[in-house]
């Protein structure tokens, strides 16, 4: 059973927890043997009884009910919340350890599987775990006992339950190993209708705003999400009809083993082999305890509802650690690619051998075509990743000999997509440096142009800000984090411009933010705008992970190529008119 | 999943309210009266949730199946089948209870010498094989006409759904990420499997079973039916030791589970800031503050639980304390049989493997209902009212566009657009300035019916818009924005979504006005390329100019433009915009303006501020407004 053993393998502290547990519910189904005890002493004084024998029933089955309710307290207190505390520890494990992690782990692919560990896999196996162990293992005990019961009476009856109990547990095993199967095929499906039905619901706009178009067109537009969704239902049908059938065996073999054992007891009994009692022991027990298989049926269920991702939980808890160095003082802030060469995947180069000066206190502008590497440099700066071959150097060091947290110190980055945490804008922007006071925070503010609308908002810097930001225009939003930069005082700045117009009749402001965050720093900053361009005291032209042109903007201007073109087309775009 | 929803909701009156705030200050009470020292962010987050919930409407069981049944009226017949046949099988399984009892009876008779042979026997075990059969063959063809009954509601609901969209404002359509509308098909339908697959065709016959049981013990001898209720006191002190004070826990923890996922998910979304600016200590702190609150939230609640769960478990796993030595001293005094005594050990006893189920399913129901609320809010969303297709409204083509006194709100209390009144002429350029967030978007919606305005009057060509069916409106206005989708057809059908009876040469010329005839041509198939298998083969900036071909290929008389959302990248700007240059030749244009330079030579320019029209005019006219002058310094300043 992997389930199990992923249980014991994250249990860490809890393991000797989750051990008592399991022996504890053994325990608890013990005390269905008293239940057996008490029928035979009963069908033994049948004749005659009294009251004292009645007393003394009543008396065996008050102490299975005691021993039932002490046994479960303790288990709960065992093992009951046990894989909450499990999954305490795993979430700090994991939030220690991505503290640790180059920022290069944190591409979409793997932020998905650590959000999907984080939320669904977590709490389904949080709240189940427990109640799949319980079921299982009270299964498993009950058959134990029931086995002891039968032996217990006779041999020849112990061996007919043992043929009956292994039949049963065969049929659990092609349950859970069959909807297993089911449940990958039925996640496929589900993925594909995903797909298609995205897909629908972008064109649903489009088909109503093209209402002429012809039946089919329309037809073939409608019939992907039509066979995906036909496919997911049909796997669905499949799997709980082999579901419900193996379920409905399960049930009429449980129904069956208490016939045939009554039967052969019986039966025993005409041959003289079993006394009177036994036999009517054997006839009214064998319910109880096949009854109590029953409840397999449900861990079988619950075996299947665990999240197909389980596996994620493992792999996120292999999260690799950036290399840090040991220096921590920054002599000063030139920054110099030699030979840098890099590619995202070990295959496809992003940036192939380039070098390039940029001195501390320029103003430099990059400048490409979109996917030829202009983020990338950034990204490389910032340790975000590390070079595959050649060497940058910040301060006349290689920035892997500097402590990451010293190297980050030196940087103020201005994303292109910025997120803001959901607290108040004072804090949002203290982010940068929690000693700072509230003069200070409102200083940046006014600074990068913020002040204003802030002011405006119902609590002003109190005022709580949704997650990601969500309650702020996109304008609004890079301008917070312009006064974070700015509350950071970093001597270098990497800026990636929004590429989008958000809100283009902000767009003064922000670009007089950005220029009070120069004011008197490095800057290296990836441009889409003219005036960020043309201030530059030296643009490089990136094209295709090369660098193709560099120099200033009168230089480059009027000679044929990227950048002459680059700028004709975002001229002929400023000034477009209807 | 907050924003929006208000829209639909109704107001609650008065005194209702009332008993809410009342029900809410309980709660908080309550909490605070478990001394958890609840941080403050999960005691907000606690208020909202119970607020929120109290406004959902409250559904029962059998309203939720109804309601769900309503989609699909036509599956009511055969899940009824279902249900009926479940019951009749449950009956047989009741086989080997009778076949265990007269198996007594006969070893008894046996044993008092008055023996029956043992063929007697065989013949009863026969019998109740062929039960069980039969129980097999009823309830297997219960579940599986029930499931596939089921899973084509599920399939009607979904695709119900989806043909909603088709005729909801189309606003909300815009207005709506697509991931949210997907959701609500997909995830919210799919969690409503286990009620609908499950519960509702089983959950009769799951209950039939332990009822039966009850009934026929009391048929047989009223005081062993009675006494089996003899432990119930017991799980009744059990359950509410469990229950005290549940709603107070249960809220604090599921706010502080909550808390933990927002927390997980924002340190982890936010993990390139929290180390750009060196602060993961501080951000750390605060996940595994939410980490550990939720985890001693918990295990309280837990511990509180846990002496009540082991009474109950214990009292439900021992039904036979008292009918067990009652049956026994009745049969002792020979007041009863040895079959009754057989069936007073046996039956208590199964009733245990369904109290799991039942219970579950209560679980299981208050998930469903839950989940229901966000399907019921889009079925029930209201259509906006048109004329059918066939009803073709006059166009003057000599009158433009015409606003009178419009008012629009999403939400009753919070008017976006107050009184506008403006009218175009025919072939004229009319633009919306106004600083952002001043309603220019809004009016271009209004006019392209993605949403109906709450009072006024919108016409074009001296038609009221209400009264134009959406199929004409369709034809006579594009809405031209930054949206780039392509179906999985091939380009040149995507074209010709515009004009379906296109010719070759019109969409090759629609094509080249688009700027996107040369990088078609390089296409491996040209315009035969199916936009799927060309996905990565186009940039968004070259899949926006065929949505534009497509839109120049129609026929309509007016175009409405957002200019800021009209460029889905910077680098292809420029050919965008000759392409849109190529779209509005000779038509009316109503363009939202960003920049201001685009629409200097406009023949109307409309400045609009906090919902209100401030002043319209020619560019000349305008300059001598303050607020006009004012963007136009800041537009300037920029470049």
């Amino acid at each position: 059973m992997k389930f199990i053993k992923l249980s014991f393998k994250l249990a860490g502290q809890y393991k000797n927890r989750l051990k008592a547990g399991i022996i504890l519910i053994f325990l608890q189904n013990a005390s269905v043997l008293f239940g057996f005890v008490a029928l035979f002493l009963s069908f033994s004084w049948m004749k005659e009884t009294s009251n004292r024998h009645i007393l003394m029933i009543f008396g065996v089955l008050f102490i299975s009910f005691l021993f039932n309710f002490l046994t479960g307290w303790a288990k709960s207190g065992f093992s009951d919340g046990v894989f909450f505390g499990i999954f305490k520890d795993y979430r700090l494990t994991v939030g220690e350890k991505l503290k640790k992690a180059p920022m290069g782990y944190f591409a979409e692919q793997s932020l998905s599987r650590i959000m999907a560990a984080f939320t669904n896999v977590m709490k389904s196996l949080e709240n189940y775990s427990s109640m799949s162990i319980d079921f299982a293992f009270s299964g498993i005990s009950i058959s134990f006992f029931l086995l002891i019961g039968m032996f217990g009476i006779n041999v020849k009856i112990g061996i007919l339950t043992l043929i009956c109990l292994i039949l049963i547990w065969i049929c659990v095993l092609l349950m859970v190993n069959q909807s297993k199967k089911e449940v990958s095929r039925e996640h496929a499906a589900i993925t594909k209708v995903n797909d298609a039905l995205i897909d629908s619901i972008c064109g649903v706009p489009v088909l109503r705003s093209f209402p002429l178009v012809d039946a089919g067109v329309v037809e073939e537009i409608h019939s992907n999400l039509k066979n995906s969704s036909e496919e997911l239902r049909l796997s669905q049908v499949h799997f709980e009809i082999v579901f419900v059938i193996y379920s409905r065996i399960f049930t009429t073999i449980i129904n069956l083993s208490s016939l045939f054992v009554t039967l052969f007891s019986c039966y025993l009994y005409t041959k003289g082999e079993v006394l009177l009692p036994q036999a009517l022991t054997v006839s009214a027990a064998g319910f109880m305890l096949f009854g109590g298989l029953k409840q397999l049926e449900n861990a079988a269920i619950l075996m299947v509802k665990n999240p197909a991702n389980m596996q994620y939980l493992d792999e996120v808890l292999d999260i690799p650690e950036i290399s840090d160095g040991a220096l921590e003082v920054m002599e000063n802030q030139d920054i110099v690619f030699e030979n840098v060469s890099f590619s995202y995947d070990k295959r496809n180069s992003v940036l192939k051998n380039i070098s390039f000066t940029i001195p501390q206190g320029s103003k430099t502008a990059i400048v490409g075509p979109s996917g030829s590497g202009k983020t990338t440099i950034i990204n490389l700066i910032s340790r975000f990743y590390d070079v595959d071959s050649g060497e940058i150097s910040l301060g006349g060091k290689d920035i892997r000999d500097y402590k990451v947290e010293t190297l980050l110190k030196n940087l103020s980055l201005v994303f292109q997509d910025v997120y803001l945490f959901q607290d108040t804008i004072e804090n949002n922007i203290r982010f940068a440096n929690p000693k700072a006071s509230h003069e200070e925070i409102v200083e940046a503010a006014k600074k990068a142009h913020c002040h204003e609308f802030i002011m405006e908002l119902p609590d002003g810097y109190k005022t709580m800000v949704g997650e990601g930001g969500s309650s702020l225009s996109g304008g609004e939003k890079q301008r917070v984090s312009i006064a974070r930069a700015l509350l950071k005082n970093a001597p270098v700045i990497l800026l990636d411009e929004a590429t989008s117009s958000v809100d283009p009749e902000n767009e003064s402001e922000i670009l007089a933010a950005i220029e009070e965050l120069s004011k008197g720093h490095t800057v290296i900053s990836i441009a889409h705008r003219l005036s960020t361009v043309r201030r530059a005291d030296r643009i490089l032209v990136i094209d295709n992970g090369k660098l193709v042109q560099e120099g200033k903007h009168e230089d480059l201007i009027n000679d044929e190529g990227i950048y002459s073109a680059f700028i004709k087309a975002r001229e002929r775009a400023a000034n477009w008119k209807l | 999943m907050k924003n929006k929803k208000g829209n639909f909701d109704e107001t609650p009156d008065c005194t209702l309210d009332n008993k809410k705030v009342n029900k809410t200050e309980d709660l908080i009470a309550e909490i605070e009266s478990l001394n958890l020292d609840v941080p403050d962010e999960v005691m907000r987050r606690i208020e909202n949730d119970v607020q929120q919930s109290e406004k959902q409407p409250q559904i029962s069981m059998v309203g939720l199946s109804r309601q769900l049944m309503s989609v699909a009226p036509e599956c009511r017949g055969r899940m009824r089948i279902s249900i009926v046949l479940a019951c009749i099988g449950e009956l047989f399984s009741f086989a080997t209870y009778f076949f265990s009892a007269y198996a007594a009876g006969w070893l008894i008779k046996r044993a008092y010498g008055n023996p029956t042979g043992f063929d007697e026997l065989l013949k009863y075990a026969f019998l109740a094989m062929g039960s069980l059969l039969l129980y097999f063959i009823f309830t297997g063809f219960s579940t599986v006409i029930s499931h596939k009954t089921s899973f084509a509601i599920l399939a009607k609901l979904r695709q119900t759904l989806f043909d909603k969209l088709k005729v909801i404002p189309m606003g909300y359509l815009v207005d709506n990420p697509v991931g949210k509308i997907k959701v609500i098909i997909m995830e919210r339908v799919a969690d409503m499997e286990d009620w609908v697959a499950h519960l509702m065709p089983e959950l009769p016959s799951r209950l039939l079973h332990p009822l039966l049981c009850i009934i026929i013990l009391f048929f047989l001898d009223w005081r062993i039916g009675l006494s089996i209720f003899a432990p119930l006191p017991i799980a009744v002190i059990g359950m509410g030791t469990m229950m005290y004070q549940y709603r107070g826990r249960m809220a604090v923890w599921l706010s502080s589970y909550a808390n933990v996922a927002d927390r997980s998910a924002e340190y982890v979304r936010g993990i390139p800031v929290i180390k750009a600016f060196a602060q993961d200590k501080a951000s750390y702190g605060k996940f595994a503050d939410a980490v550990k609150f939720y985890h001693f939230s918990t295990m309280k609640w837990w511990k509180q639980s846990w002496l009540g769960k082991a009474l109950m478990t214990a009292a439900m796993m021992t039904p036979q304390l008292v009918s067990m030595p009652l049956a026994f001293h009745f049969y002792g005094q020979g007041q009863i049989g040895i079959e009754t005594l057989l069936l007073s050990l046996i039956l208590p006893i199964s009733i245990l493997p369904q109290a799991f189920a039942i219970i579950m399913s209560f679980e299981l129901f208050q998930m469903a209902s839950n989940n229901w609320v966000p399907i019921k809010e889009l079925l029930d969303m209201p259509v906006q009212k048109r004329p059918d297709a066939q009803n073709r409204a006059a166009l003057d083509k000599n009158k433009g566009i015409k606003f009178e006194n419009v008012s629009f709100s999403y939400h009753e209390d919070n008017e976006i657009l107050h009184n506008i009144s403006f009218e175009t002429k025919p072939g004229e350029v009319t633009a919306l300035v106004g600083p952002s967030g001043g309603g220019k978007s809004t009016i271009a919606k209004l006019l392209a019916g993605f949403w109906d305005q709450s009072s006024g009057m919108i016409s074009i060509g001296g038609a009221d818009t209400k009264n134009i069916s959406f199929k004409q409106l369709t034809e006579e206005i594009s809405f031209v924005s930054q949206d780039n989708f392509l179906f999985d057809v091939s380009i040149k059908d995507n074209i010709r979504l515009g004009k379906p009876n296109a010719a070759e040469e019109e969409i090759i010329e629609a094509a080249k006005a688009a700027h996107c005839h040369e990088f078609i041509m390089a296409l491996p198939e040209g315009y035969n390329t199916k936009a799927g298998d060309a996905g990565g083969l186009m940039s968004g900036g070259e899949r926006q100019r065929i949505t534009l071909a497509r839109a120049i290929l129609k026929p309509a008389s007016t175009i409405i433009l957002d200019e800021a959302t009209a460029y889905a990248d910077p680098e292809n700007e420029a050919l965008i915009q000759e392409a849109i240059s190529h779209l509005v030749k000779g038509k009316n244009l109503l363009i939202v303006a960003h920049r201001l330079n685009t629409i200097k030579q406009a023949h109307q320019i409309i400045l609009i501020d906090k919902g209100k029209i401030a002043a319209k005019g020619r560019h000349d006219e305008l300059m001598k407004e303050p607020l006009y002058a004012g963007l136009w310094k800041k537009y300037l300043g920029e470049e």
